[in-house]
């Protein structure tokens, strides 16, 4: 049996059935990345000022990127004239020709990934923000993951009803601490888990007991309510159990999944406690900038974040970038016969400053913006600070601060959870990313293994690289849109 | 029958030997290619999670009328230990989980894979002349993603986490903070739900592409587009719907994926608290986002889950009343403005939301408008029946029923189109009734009226008459049973949420709905509903409504008896036309072979040419070119079929 129109096309129509196809799924590919720019108009026309978190300015955000944008745009638009002349050397039916011009299309996509991937590693790895209990903002790095809780766990408490307790994704599953039960279903006590699986092959085995030891006692109550006894004994199989370690074991908490913790104990999300002695909860931050967006003028001369910088130097140099600015502004808005709006007092201009924090003994370096463009390469104090991230090499070493939990209101990396901006950016990349990958899968593959169809029906292998070179061209129109919104605006 | 067809018949064999190869049992049913065999697959599978999703309704129902009993049969599964309460009594989570998973069985792997997937995918090529459909590989991907995205959606209900709670609408920011609390996040219901309709979608998606490539391209010689069966244009318009109004579905899952695995605030507003503590999350996100991306795909599904159904009761009709179908036309351009105004019309369901009112008159204005089209379908089906002899066949029944059932939930969707009456109905019961009149005595009616209708067909073989009676009318009794009271107790102002049937809700559920000694008190007293001289409540029919759900349950059983024992026992077709109808599909041979026809088929007249005035037989089908009973849309056959020719 065949398939009318696989190849040539019908004549009432004029078009061959993948096509007609590829251009339905675009259709679709147009709803679907529809769709997310909508949400983006949504949530940036959304954004209120001095509550949510401000969106960002495409140029502040990326500084250098701008740049690989760019370029990216420019190579997605040189593969898809690649593309282009790939299917025209093969309706000229020249195989050689086609196939350079097909991995000079994949090379682009390659090309374009790697780019992406500097950027998603700078943003992931180098960039960190914290804000404190009153809202005000410092960017730079947060050094060796040390958002992470440091505790010394002794004994973890935990119900059998529910799944595996969070906590034993904290541990290291190669050093495993040896537990025993100490508390929990009857007969369990002095069980030794020594390790992973021995715990979540015991865990289960006690969850399924624990359901039918439930389910007998219910069915003993139910029937003592059903022939009329006047006070049933209550329903009661214990449902939860105690491990205690023979040696005290080290956890790197993640916050996400703790929601409390005190000298003694952390309790986690999923209600299970661990119970040992905290080591430290403090963050350990390199700052780069303060962000006072969120924070009204009058407050922001007593704002906790100079408490944590605990640097007067800093603070002064923060306000008189801040004067500096206004200076300029009123100026500007004074020759055009007009007031400063409200909103760009408030806005990034004024409210964002660089701020640099001398490490002790390097109180010489401390810089006045952008003043101190000569001061030797970076050398960090510590092995944490190696590599210190962004061209920060121009002030000397800085001092790392030590940042209690309780005044961190929120903190992270700058991906995707930072803010909208960032989530909305990497939704859209690495879905428009999958896209290119996928594409580039299917014209390598027109490549590689087309050689058999060429020789069989030429036509044929052509009509598929036509139908995958519109595809490209969709993948390559998105990032046209893509670059300005998240780039430029 | 008809000696054209015997003719096809007895020459095909030689030919027919002669193509088919050998094929292993696993390619020929399990990865097969081929439509019909796709299409069956489909059928079995949503028929089971039909089954599944109305057996999740019928735990809840015993919550709603007795709250305080235990929970039969089921007290004593292990399963059900982690989700009743110590007395065996269904409790909010597990109530909560059983309606988020009817509503997302019903719809996405209920019934759109019945209507589209298996209907769709067996008749749709039948009806247009074509071997198979234009991608058969994408066909058979198509299901496996489904199946893969149902096993998903009910493994996770095995989950420790349970399945999904937040409603089949999923709405944000509730759907992102349940089940928070486990470690792992990913193998929760919750976000298991968001994987799964990931799945479904991108089947949806390409099942979309395949049918409207089929339905443009592979049209038979002299197919024309006024020659369409209206079964095809259905298929044609519902392919749209489901190819541009699913992506933003796509984009609201992955947002609210990134929500529950990555951290972001998509739709998560500034300041949010959970069970009392402040959220960890930046915030500034938006929930009416979310609902807005929702709604967008969930209105034209509404009418995705219709229009099939409306349009095998289209086919069943003129069959039946050996008529032509009246207004053809004027259905077709009917069927397309619908599909266009579906897509703006989402926001009614969101009045509530405080989206303001400029944009909630818009709204007002195009779901009345939306009425205009549904009124004109449904008013020339009725029309069709007109002074036409009656065959009262059991798919005729079904199709029948159909008429008025969809009426009563189409036309007590006007009060909710509007957003004053709606704020008072807003997710009461009276919500419930009117779209459960549309899609369970509506399109489930149409849905059984086809596999009667087509059965012959893929078997070879009628389904008993009269096990089709005994499950057609107490199913129409029983539908009612069910639907009808839900508009009197959600004026009362019972809402849909309460598990405990609104029994907290004292002043509501005390409410009178009939007298002592009237007649609907004297049947409820004959029913055991309520005590003898006692005041039939609001609450009562609670019991009303349970008791109708589980019996129309009983009642599907010779539905099932049916289907299995007519496959070997049932009477034998004595050609391959044994409805005397006018399309295409029963011009092959019966069960159609892969490849479906044997010889080139050709069009030659309209879609509906019953009792053509002149002709021999009181059908002319579309495929036999016989002069003497040409109708009015017979001619250009010659034209049409030379001009598409060529192009082979």
């Amino acid at each position: 049996m065949e398939i009318p129109y696989e190849v040539t096309p019908r004549r009432d129509t004029g078009l061959y059935n993948a096509k007609l196809g590829v251009w339905l799924f675009l259709a679709s590919e147009v709803m679907l990345f529809g769709g997310l720019f909508s949400a983006y108009v949504f949530l940036r026309l959304g954004v209120q000022d001095g509550v949510d978190n401000p969106w960002p300015w495409g140029v502040s955000v990326h500084k250098s990127f701008v740049w690989l944008g760019a370029i990216n745009t420019v190579v997605l638009i040189a593969s898809s004239v690649g593309v282009v002349f790939a299917w025209v050397s093969l309706k000229e039916r020249n195989w050689r020709r086609y196939q350079i011009w097909m991995y000079f299309v994949v090379a682009c996509a390659v090309v374009f990934m790697c780019l992406k991937m500097v950027e998603y590693n700078s943003k992931l790895n180098h960039h960190h923000g914290i804000k404190l209990i009153d809202n005000s903002v410092m960017e730079g790095v947060i050094l060796d993951q040390t958002d992470e809780l440091r505790f010394n766990g002794e004994t973890i408490t935990f119900g059998l009803q529910g799944a595996l307790p969070a906590v034993l994704r904290d541990l290291d599953s190669k050093e495993f601490p040896a537990f025993t039960v100490t508390d929990g279903p009857e007969g369990s006590a002095g069980t030794e888990l020594k390790t992973a699986s021995a715990f979540k092959s015991w865990f289960h085995d006690s969850r399924r007991d624990f359901f039918k030891a439930l389910a007998t006692d219910r069915k003993r109550y139910r029937a003592e309510i059903a022939s009329g006894v006047a006070n049933p004994k209550p329903v009661a199989v214990k449902g939860n159990a105690t491990v205690t370690a023979a040696a005290p074991f080290a956890l790197h908490g993640s916050p996400r999944k703790i929601v409390g913790h005190n000298e003694t104990t952390v309790n986690y999300r999923d209600g299970v406690k661990v119970e040992g002695t905290l080591i430290s909860d403090d963050v350990i931050f390199e700052v780069h900038e303060v962000d006072m967006q969120l924070v009204l003028p009058q407050q922001q001369r007593e704002s906790l974040v100079w408490d944590v910088i605990g640097d007067d130097a800093a603070k002064q140099s923060f306000f008189t970038q801040q004067s500096q600015k206004y200076q300029e502004l009123v100026s500007y808005y004074d020759k055009r016969g007009e007031v400063v709006p409200e909103k760009m007092l408030r806005g990034r201009l004024l409210n964002v400053h660089y701020v640099h924090v001398p490490a002790e003994g390097h109180e010489g370096g401390e810089g006045h913006g952008e003043k101190d463009k000569h001061a030797s390469v970076h050398t960090s104090e510590t092995a944490l600070t190696a590599g210190s991230v962004g061209g920060e090499g121009k002030h000397g070493p800085s001092r790392l601060l030590v940042i209690p939990r309780e005044q961190v209101k929120f903190m992270g990396n700058h991906g995707p959870r930072y803010g909208n901006y960032y989530a909305i950016y990497f939704t859209m990349t690495a879905l428009h990313g999958i896209h290119v990958v996928g594409g580039a899968l299917v014209l390598l593959f027109f490549v590689v293994f087309g050689k058999k169809l060429y020789l069989k029906n030429p036509e044929h292998l052509a009509n598929r690289v036509e139908v995958g070179g519109l595809f490209w061209h969709f993948v390559d129109l998105i990032w046209i849109f893509l670059f300005p919104i998240m780039y430029l605006l | 029958m008809s000696a054209a067809a015997e003719h096809t018949h007895a020459e095909s064999h030689g030919e027919h030997d002669h193509h088919e190869h050998y094929e292993p049992f696993w390619r020929k049913y399990i990865f097969s290619t081929d439509h019909k065999v796709i299409g069956l697959q489909y059928g079995f599978t949503s028929l089971v999670f039909l089954a599944f999703g109305f057996f999740l309704m019928m735990v809840m129902r015993w919550s709603i009328a007795y709250p305080d009993r235990a929970v039969p049969l089921l007290a004593d599964w292990p399963w059900f230990q982690a989700w009743l309460d110590d007395g065996g009594r269904v409790t909010g989570d597990l109530y909560n989980m059983f309606g988020a998973m009817h509503g997302t069985i019903m719809v996405f792997l209920g019934i759109v894979p019945l209507a589209f997937g298996a209907f769709g995918n067996y008749v749709t090529p039948l009806q247009i002349g074509a071997p198979d459909m234009a991608f058969p590989r994408l066909n058979m991907a198509s299901y496996w993603l489904y199946l893969l995205g149902g096993a998903l959606m009910f493994v996770s209900f095995f989950l420790p986490s349970g399945a999904a709670k937040a409603g089949w609408t999923n709405y944000s920011p509730l759907a992102t903070t349940t089940d928070l609390q486990f470690g792992d996040l990913f193998w929760t219901g919750q976000t298991q739900w968001l994987v799964g309709m990931a799945l479904l979608i991108t089947s949806s998606l390409l099942g979309a592409v395949n049918f409207i490539c089929t339905i443009i391209n592979l049209r038979c010689r002299g197919m024309t587009w006024m020659r369409l069966p209206f079964f095809v244009w259905a298929m044609l318009v519902t392919g749209f719907l489901l190819l541009l109004a699913f992506p933003p579905l796509e984009v609201a899952a992955i947002m609210q994926l990134m929500d529950r695995l990555a951290g972001t605030s998509f739709f998560i507003p500034t300041g949010l608290n959970v069970s009392g503590m402040s959220f960890d999350a930046a915030g500034g996100g938006s929930p009416l986002l979310y609902q807005h991306l929702f709604w967008f795909l969930a209105h034209p599904e509404v009418y995705v889950l219709i229009l099939p159904a409306l349009a095998i009761v289209a086919e069943i009709i003129p069959c039946n009343t050996r008529k032509p179908l009246w207004g053809y036309k004027i259905m077709v351009y009917a069927v397309m403005v619908l599909g266009f105004l579906a897509f703006i019309v989402w926001a009614h369901h969101m009045y509530i939301t405080g989206m303001g009112p400029a944009v909630s008159t818009f709204f007002q204005t195009t779901t009345v408008l939306i009425s205009i089209p549904s009124v004109i379908l449904i008013t020339s089906l009725l029309i069709s029946m007109w002074g036409g002899s009656i065959r009262f066949t059991v798919p005729m029944l079904f199709a029948t029923a159909f008429i008025p059932m969809f009426g009563i939930g189409g036309l007590t969707g006007l009060p909710l189109a509007f957003s004053l009456p709606d704020l008072h109905l807003h997710d009461t019961y009276y919500v419930i009734g009117h779209f459960h009149y549309i899609v369970a005595p509506g399109t489930i009616f149409g849905l059984f009226a086809g596999i009667y209708h087509w059965f012959p067909k893929i078997t070879g073989r009628m389904m008993s008459t009269r096990l089709g009676h005994l499950h057609f009318w107490p199913s129409l009794i029983f539908m009612n049973g069910i639907f009808a009271p839900m508009f009197f107790q959600g004026m009362a102002g019972f809402h849909r949420r309460a598990f405990d049937g609104g029994k907290a809700y004292e002043q509501i559920s005390n409410q009178v709905f009939a007298e002592p000694n009237t007649f609907f008190a004297n049947l409820a007293e004959l029913l055991h509903v309520i005590p003898a001289d006692a005041p039939l409540r609001m609450i009562d029919l609670n019991i009303v409504t349970s008791g109708s759900a589980w019996l129309l349950a009983v009642f599907q059983v010779p539905f099932i008896i049916n289907i299995f024992i007519s496959v070997f026992i049932g009477k034998k077709v004595t050609s391959d036309n044994p409805w005397d109808a006018t399309t295409l599909e029963w011009a092959t041979p019966t069960p159609p072979p892969h490849g479906n026809f044997i010889t080139e088929p050709v069009a030659y007249r309209g879609p509906y040419e019953y009792s053509v005035p002149g002709a021999p037989k009181d059908f002319s089908p579309q495929f036999e070119n016989d002069p003497s009973s040409i109708g009015e849309n017979s001619a250009k056959v010659g034209e049409a079929s030379t001009k598409q020719s060529s192009a082979h």
